[in-house]
């Protein structure tokens, strides 16, 4: 039986988007800033901002046109059952490779700072157990859970990123305009790429209690997330210099490493940050295996998403268990942040200009 | 489902949260303090690692405590830093925990074949400290230092520490793990490390300057008032102590002694040229001459004689580090930061020791008279 899911509150989709992409940024946006941008790695996040709007509004437009079908229903009304399932199927495929690659690299930060004699398996099977526990249980539990993590994970992470100016030498971060508008723009490029998970948004949109605030909320929280990263990139280019910052696997984190407080309970803040990064990893987890499990299922079947979102946890646990090589993860899990963007912003465009020309009739629905 | 079958479920994953294949009961680790890195025959490592004895460092007659030494040093050799550990720990009947190391000694033979193969292990690995304080051995291999049993009782780890802490100190210059690193990096500027020694005689350690590096090599060693220059020079001296030769006899002594550099990198005849701007302060805490009541223009004499004092030791000290090829004061940065072209077009290394460099310095004195 069709059951009506129960909708979102603006706040709760802020929440869930925000403590999503911080889940998913894997810490290494200084790395990308520096790498493209050198010493002012810091004009990534505002060029970034400026190529994330135009994606943003596409997801504005395409809920505004499909306000009662979601991106697979939209699909297959405008380019046909076959074509549907093709674009459906490779969506999906860029949602699960962005999960199996986030599992295992997040599964080697925790074995390399907490558990070293753990085998991995151990480690992603029981982060992958809690994230699918939450996604079994329906968007509004991830949402949730992510309301309840969202001040005090931003609020601890902000406040450990400016600890971490400590030591920050402003010649790091000059002269201002060091880097050329192309490497701007490539670094912002870099950066734009970890905003992918919004296009998750389009496959339960219809399921938004206002969604006249679709366009405030996605933009506050892509601009609270590269925020966050314009700190982080100026803390750790200020103190490490940009070409240190390279060295480094996940160099927000290794900024906060070397904080030393003397005197006080806590003397190695290294570990609370990786411990509130880890909350916001299992977070996002959970909503990407929730988005995944959506897209096989449909709103309408819960049970069905349930079943779902287990094998989709069990698939993603598999796959991130069987990739040999913790460098190869890394190095494909910097591709999939930077690049999945471009399929998934794609294949929504597509959809959406088909619709256009093809004038299909959209479904209208009440609350919208 | 029940919610009693569960909470069935989930109770068996409690069992689960003292840790598993991560288990380490704190009586089964030895805590190493302080590490110590020398170079061995045959191009291996001895690996020192300094272990603090609890039951030792209890007051004798108390519960549990003995008399005795407060640690015991292990030492090992390997191939690289990282094998010489792996043996101690076979070597070691508990389990060898480098997370609360303070301070890495490297010697001075390790120091002078290059710093980097005895380094990366320490700025790599997750488990070791970046903040742990980086020395080098004062004509003595990092043994010897972690060998010796200051009068004090008190771990000599701890003791790095504590002197570090002491941001009073003059001539101290602490450089951390990860900041030898970052220097050890970046193009436009190279590492240095304190110098520490041993007074045998009356039991204590000794700073005996600043070892300075070209690139990853101990290019050369400064000396205790070398070190007070470079301090200024680097504008590291906060609250510091300066005595100075008057020209008509007698000594002044300042306190509260600090300064700063400002380094304007300059491009004449298409090379670099830099001025540094030195500004130091103080206040009068001793003339021998016992004059108390100063006119200003007596004061201006007195800073004169300040200015006279600092301009030859800090152009002698630039020089120095310029013939040891050694950037230790960030002429390179700086000349990256306001002449990026030129840093672009030029080798900084082949480029600095000939580099011309003019010292200027101003003098104030704050306080003049008696409390």
């Amino acid at each position: 039986m069709n059951k009506q899911p129960s909708l979102l509150s603006p706040a709760v989709l802020f929440a869930l988007l925000l403590v999503t992409l911080l889940g998913t940024d894997f810490l290494t946006s200084p790395h990308d800033a520096a790498r493209f941008c050198g010493a002012s790695g810091y004009w990534a996040p505002p060029a970034a901002f400026i190529l994330a709007v135009p994606f943003i509004l596409l997801l504005y437009f395409f809920q505004r046109r499909f306000p009662g079908d979601d991106l697979f229903a939209a699909a297959r009304a405008s380019l046909g059952k076959y074509a549907a399932a093709a674009g459906n199927g490779l969506f999906l495929l860029v949602f699960l490779a962005w999960l199996v690659a986030a599992l295992r690299d997040g599964g080697e930060l925790a074995i390399g700072y907490f558990f070293s004699r753990t085998p991995l398996w151990a480690v992603v099977a029981f982060v992958m157990l809690g994230a699918a526990y939450a996604a079994v249980n329906g968007l509004s539990a991830i949402g949730r859970l992510a309301s309840f993590v969202l001040l005090p994970t931003v609020a601890l992470r902000l406040g450990i990123k400016l600890l971490a100016f400590d030591g920050l030498e402003t010649s790091h971060l000059l002269p201002l305009f060091s880097a050329r508008p192309l490497d701007c723009l490539r670094g912002g490029l870099a950066l734009a790429g970890s905003l992918g998970p919004l296009a998750g948004v389009l496959l339960f949109h219809p399921s938004l209690a206002d969604r006249e605030r679709f366009l405030p909320v996605t933009l506050s929280a892509a601009g609270g997330a590269l925020f966050i990263a314009l700190v982080g990139i100026v803390g750790t280019i200020g103190v490490f210099g940009a070409e240190f910052t390279q060295d480094f696997t996940w160099p927000n984190l290794a900024s906060v490493q070397r904080v030393n407080l003397p005197y006080l309970a806590i003397e190695q803040v290294g570990l609370l940050f990786l411990i509130v990064w880890l909350t916001m990893w299992l977070v996002a987890l959970a909503f990407i295996v929730q988005i995944a499990a959506l897209g096989i299922a449909g709103r309408f079947r819960p049970a069905l998403n349930r079943t779902a979102a287990a094998v989709i946890a069990v698939v993603a646990l598999i796959g991130a268990i069987l990739i040999p090589d913790a460098g190869l993860i890394h190095l494909a899990l910097a591709t999939v942040r930077r690049w999945a963007i471009v399929p998934l912003a794609g294949y929504i465009l597509l959809v959406y200009f088909v619709s256009l020309v093809r004038r299909p009739v959209p479904k209208r629905i009440g609350g919208g | 489902m029940p919610a009693w079958i569960r909470l069935l479920l989930f109770l068996p994953g409690c069992l689960f949260l003292t840790g598993c294949w991560d288990l380490e009961e704190v009586d089964h680790r030895a805590f190493a303090t302080t590490i110590g890195i020398d170079a061995a025959p045959r191009g291996r490592v001895l690996l020192s690692a300094q272990i603090p004895m609890p039951q030792r460092m209890l007051p004798p007659g108390s519960q549990g405590g003995r008399t005795g030494k407060t640690f015991n040093t292990v030492a090992i050799t390997g191939e690289t830093v990282r094998d010489a550990f792996g043996a101690m720990q076979t070597k070691a009947y508990r389990w060898l925990v480098i997370q609360q190391n303070k301070s890495v000694v490297l010697g001075e033979a390790a120091a002078r074949a290059g710093a980097t193969r005895y380094m990366d292990w320490l700025s790599r690995s997750p488990k070791a400290p970046p903040q742990a304080l980086v020395y080098v051995a004062d004509g003595r291999t990092a043994r010897e230092i972690l060998d010796f049993s200051p009068q004090q009782e008190t771990l000599p780890g701890l003791q790095f520490i504590r002197s570090a802490e002491t941001e009073s100190k003059y001539q101290t210059n602490h450089v951390p793990v990860w900041l030898f690193r970052q220097k050890l990096v970046h193009k436009s500027k190279d590492p240095y490390a304190p110098l520490i020694g041993l007074d045998e005689h009356q039991g204590h350690y000794v700073q005996a300057g600043l070892a300075v590096f070209s690139s990853d090599r101990l290019a050369g060693k400064l000396g205790l008032d070398e070190t007070a220059m470079f301090s200024l020079l680097t504008s590291h001296a906060h609250a510091g102590v300066l005595s100075v030769a008057l020209p008509a006899g007698g000594r002044l002594t300042l306190r509260n002694f600090r300064g700063t550099t400002e380094i304007e990198a300059l491009a004449v005849r298409g090379m670099p040229f830099f001025v540094l701007r030195v500004k130091v302060s103080g206040a009068i805490t001793e003339m021998t001459s016992g004059r108390t009541r100063l006119a200003p223009r007596d004061v201006e004499g007195l800073e004169r004689a300040v200015v006279r004092h600092l301009r030859p030791r800090l152009a002698a000290v630039v020089r120095k580090l310029q013939r040891w090829n050694a950037d230790v004061i960030d002429l390179g940065e700086q000349l990256r930061v306001q002449r990026p072209a030129l840093w672009r077009r030029i080798d900084w290394r082949a480029v600095y020791p000939a580099a011309g460099v003019r010292v200027e310095v101003e003098a104030e004195i704050k306080k003049s008279g008696v409390f």
